[in-house]
């Protein structure tokens, strides 16, 4: 009879996968209490679909026999529905708000049991019709329906009405088990109740009983799936468990020896693979979890060094500005006049503070950049002013190393620019300091033009220069360039990187060519006057 | 010029915690012009300090940003450096009838433009950064705010 063997594989199928999820379950949820009601489920479960097999099994030959088995199968199913409802309240973590509803689904689930197990009231016996059967019910069959009824509402009930108010991930959850039950439940009042009670039609019950698996599956999914990674591990092990049971069923199967032999070798060989399979999928998702997480550690850690430098910056700029303003003081011979052998010293030191309040600031730009909490303070100003100030604030240094200095201007003056004259002016500034700095003899040129929509700001030098492959490194922070390294003891390497960054917030390009090291380099800054 | 802003009698507040700085101004002020320097070197209760300011009657208000604060939870000793007391000062001066005449200077460790931009939309009339000035500019600065007062 092929509907035996059907009926016969599905029991057994249904058996090992039930086992399989309920060991994923145990292996994957960290609730333990959902655990818990969710391996008492899969047991109910499973009474419930063999229990009400056996008496099919066995039937004409024990019908007494018969009865108890498929009696135990029927005081098992308001323990199941009883058993959702523990489940849902758990899911949605609401315990203590549904207590008395608790409470009376306790009574009523319990009551039912007690019907159906211990008295002949809802199952009064069973009949055989051909290889069909069927069970004759007893006068308590309409409340008994009713206290399922009541079940299934009480479970329904909390469940939609948090599951507006749910967290995202709880509603996601929530998603995949509402799909199991109604899917169980719909099977349920139409195979199990409507069929057999008013239509009389009997031997389809199994796709009532057998679609507690599927609200099994759905809701084991629901229960594990925390993230994405996981379920990748669990579908894989899930894939994994299947075909092995699919093979051993196959195995089993087999009618020669030799049969048994080469499928006993394919079920043993994809056990060694299967297992190979899913070490390697758990191995992947646990080095993308570590990369990720040494990922955000980074970043946390490079948001720390960002603010301590903010932070230390501040700090250091009241006493260097402290020790500026005395210095200063006593330089100008405002307490009085000092002997001639300290102002040499005393102009020194003043210097030196000058030169550590950049430093400073270079600092303090650095950690705005990357805080991102630069701001431009724009306003229509005239560039050449402003190159003109640098020129004169560097002349005494260009002057001291016996530089040609120069600055070349267009006749007519240029249209003014807009945006924070201030950070432009730094740009420059850093520029044209480096220039100097890096120039031993020879000249340091800025010159101004227009070109279409843009000022093109250049400044050559006939200094060290750079090589072509560095010139990546050049506008990184913390960087100096070939012999730079040598001679630029006190630079903190930040000039360059800042001037870039701030050409860039005005939508404008700084870029640097040189013919080779030795040779002398040109920097160029092209800014848009409306930038 | 017979008398410049200098020579006057002129009365400055300075409100400001870490005493070298006000050594540092009390010595540019004293050597270069005949200001009265009147100082606020503390913070405890902003009504009290406030009537404070009042009583002296200040021609020019040089304001330190980030001033120590007794917290409520620490009341009785120790305090903290907010800066959000320099804000709230400079905004009841230029509330209140009595003092938003008086110009202010800020005069603050803080650089960021965000800083600048809320002391002025408060009402500050200059805003200085400590470490980028010399102790000159401070006078040329109470200068310059004086005198387009008074034009």
């Amino acid at each position: 009879m092929p509907f035996f063997t059907l009926n016969q594989i599905l029991v057994l199928l249904i058996n090992l996968l039930a086992i399989v999820i309920g060991f994923l379950v145990l292996k994957h949820s960290p609730h333990k209490k959902i655990k818990t009601i969710f391996l008492f489920m899969t047991l109910l479960m499973l009474f419930w679909v063999d229990f009400a097999y056996f008496p099919r099994l066995i039937g004409k030959e024990f019908p007494f026999l018969a009865l108890f088995f498929l009696k135990i199968a029927w005081l098992v199913t308001p323990l199941f529905f009883t058993s959702l409802y523990f489940l849902t309240i758990f899911l949605l973590e609401k315990e203590r708000k549904y207590k008395n509803l608790t409470k009376s689904v306790l009574f009523f689930g319990l009551l039912s049991t007690f019907l159906t197990g211990l008295t002949n009231l809802v199952v009064a016996d069973i009949k055989f019709a051909g290889p069909y059967l069927a069970i004759e019910y007893g006068p308590a069959m309409l409340p008994f329906l009713a206290m399922i009824s009541f079940l299934i509402f009480a479970t329904l009930f909390p469940l939609f009405r948090e599951y507006f108010q749910a967290s995202r991930i709880l509603k996601s959850k929530l998603k995949y088990f509402i799909i199991g039950l109604f899917g169980f439940y719909l099977a349920n009042v139409i195979f199990n109740i409507l069929f057999p009670l008013v239509f009389k039609i009997v031997h389809l019950y199994w796709i009532g009983d057998y679609s507690t698996f599927f609200l099994l599956g759905c809701t084991a999914y629901a229960i594990v799936r925390k993230e994405l990674f996981e379920v990748k591990v669990i579908l894989t092990e899930f894939l994994v468990a299947l075909i092995a049971i699919l093979l051993l069923v196959d195995f089993f199967l087999s009618k020669t020896s030799f049969e048994y032999f080469w499928k006993g070798i394919l079920f043993f060989t994809f056990l060694i693979f299967g297992n190979f399979l899913i070490k390697s999928v758990i191995r992947e998702i646990k080095l993308r979890k570590k990369l990720e997480e040494a990922y955000q550690k980074l970043k946390k850690l490079d948001e720390a060094k960002t603010e301590f430098v903010s932070i230390t910056s501040h700090q250091l700029r009241g006493p260097l500005g402290l020790i500026k303003g005395y210095l200063w003081m006593i330089l100008n011979q405002k307490y009085g006049p000092f002997p001639e052998k300290l102002s040499r010293p005393l102009k020194n030191t003043f210097e030196a503070t000058q030169r550590l309040v950049k430093v400073v600031n270079d600092l303090l730009n650095l950690s705005r950049i990357e805080l991102g909490k630069i701001s431009l303070e724009k306003r229509y100003f005239q560039i050449e002013k402003i190159v003109d100030n640098i020129y004169k604030e560097l002349l005494p240094v260009a002057q001291k190393k016996k530089l040609e200095f120069k600055i070349e201007k267009p006749k007519r003056p240029l249209p003014k620019i807009l945006g924070d004259p201030l950070k432009i002016r730094e740009a420059i500034f850093n520029l044209v300091d480096n220039a100097i700095k890096y120039t031993q003899e020879g000249f340091v040129k800025i010159s101004l033009e227009e070109k279409n929509g843009f000022v093109l700001i250049k400044i050559a030098d006939s200094g060290i220069g750079f090589d072509p492959q560095e010139i990546k490194d050049l506008f990184e922070k913390f960087r100096r360039v070939g012999r730079g390294k040598l001679i630029d003891t006190q630079g903190t390497g930040l000039g360059l990187y800042i001037a870039k960054k701030f050409i860039e917030l005005h939508k404008g390009r700084l870029w640097a060519e040189s013919p080779g090291r030795g040779k002398g380099s040109t920097f160029y800054i092209k800014l848009p006057f409306n930038g | 010029m017979a008398e410049t802003s200098k020579t006057k009698n002129l009365k400055v507040l300075l409100i400001e915690d870490d005493p070298y700085v006000v050594q540092l101004y009390q010595d540019i002020i004293s050597s270069e012009t005949n200001w009265q320097l009147e100082v606020i070197d503390s913070l405890t209760d902003l009504e009290k300090d406030f009537g404070k300011i009042k009583k002296i009657t200040p021609d020019v208000i040089l304001l330190d940003l980030i001033l120590p604060a007794v917290p409520e939870s620490k009341k009785g000793g120790g305090y903290i450096l907010d800066k959000e007391l320099g804000f709230q000062i400079l905004e009841r001066l230029k509330k209140d009838e009595a003092t938003k005449k008086i110009p202010v200077v800020v005069i603050s460790a803080l650089s960021g433009e965000i800083d600048k931009d809320r002391a002025k939309a408060l009402g500050a009339e200059k805003y200085l950064v400590k470490s980028e000035i010399l102790p000159f500019q401070i006078i040329k600065v109470v200068e310059e705010v004086l005198s387009s007062y008074n034009s």
